[in-house]
């Protein structure tokens, strides 16, 4: 009996490891779009990422999708801003189970080249969007959001 | 009774560490396109009500949790309403890892002719290491008596 109660025991504490672990949803940049309904023109997709190909600033919108509350929110961009010294600046805006708005974080970028960005939000956030302001294309090229990382 | 604590292990192990696959759907109303006569129904998925152009639509997975396996299959349902031979739904599947970057997959899939019903497109048997979550970027031909061609759905097992 010692014996079943030991590899329960141990099997329980398997268990709620195993279930406790984190669950990364990676999804593509190409899912923000420039509004949540209607064409405007400005964005562009390519294989994976929305970009801004024009000369003017555009603001892109992604949302975020998870089953659990989020813990961790990694956003992969690409920006050029150092041709004209702008800073790509990025906002995750953070809702709990009903639609209130928890947080808002806003991380920046810059230089000519690839980052990762991560946010934190608070406890009880389910839900969420990524309004990335894109600069404008310069000579470097466009600047993109690439992919965001949920972990929840 | 030790054989039985070793059953109730083994059996424990089996249910926690079993692989099953789960599959993600999603509907076509969701693609991006590039131009505002792609209309998106509210049902159906995204149309290229162009009569005169085919038309690009981009579309992502969202949501996928990432497993260890990876992408293992996407099925596409397309409407073909251009009756013209080399006017084709032409979907390209690309699976990333979530980095992004190059895609570790990437295969085009094409119908063959016109229907009025829906057709399938698949890529199956996919075995990438890292493929974390899928993009399609379909071509749809111009619209014609026979309708307007679409992409209703898509779904991604992993």
């Amino acid at each position: 009996m010692r014996h079943v109660l030991g590899v329960l025991a141990a099997a329980t504490v398997a268990l709620s490891t195993f279930s406790a672990s984190a669950t990364q949803y990676a999804n593509p940049g190409l899912l923000c779009r420039e509004s949540p309904s209607a064409y405007i023109g400005a964005l562009t997709w390519d294989y994976i990422s929305a970009q801004n190909a024009t000369i003017s600033d555009v603001k892109a919108y992604c949302p975020i999708v998870s089953v659990a509350a989020i813990t961790k929110v990694t956003l992969r961009v690409c920006t050029n801003s150092s041709a004209y010294g702008f800073l790509q600046s990025y906002s995750i805006s953070y809702d709990n189970s009903v639609g209130e708005l928890l947080f808002i974080d806003t991380v920046n970028a810059s230089g000519v080249s690839c980052t990762s960005l991560d946010s934190f939000p608070p406890a009880y956030t389910y839900a969420g969007t990524v309004e990335a302001e894109l600069q404008r294309q310069t000579v470097n090229g466009n600047n993109k959001i690439v992919t965001y990382v949920v972990e929840d | 009774m030790k054989r039985l604590s070793v059953g109730i292990f083994i059996a424990v192990l089996t249910a926690s560490s079993a692989a099953s696959a789960t599959t993600y759907y999603f509907s076509g109303d969701q693609c991006q396109a590039n131009a505002a006569d792609v209309y998106v129904h509210p049902y159906f998925g995204s149309y290229n009500i162009s009569t005169t152009n085919a038309r690009n639509v981009w579309c992502g997975s969202s949501g996928v949790a990432i497993a260890s396996g990876g992408i293992t299959s996407v099925v596409a349902t397309v409407y073909d309403r251009h009756a013209t031979s080399g006017q084709d739904v032409a979907c390209t599947l690309s699976l990333f890892s979530s980095a992004g970057g190059t895609p570790t997959y990437q295969s085009t899939a094409t119908t063959s002719s016109w229907s009025y019903s829906p057709m399938t497109l698949s890529w199956t048997g996919i075995s990438a290491t890292g493929a974390n979550f899928a993009t399609l970027y379909c071509v749809l031909p111009a619209a014609t008596g026979y309708g307007a061609s679409h992409i209703a759905n898509f779904k991604v097992t992993n």
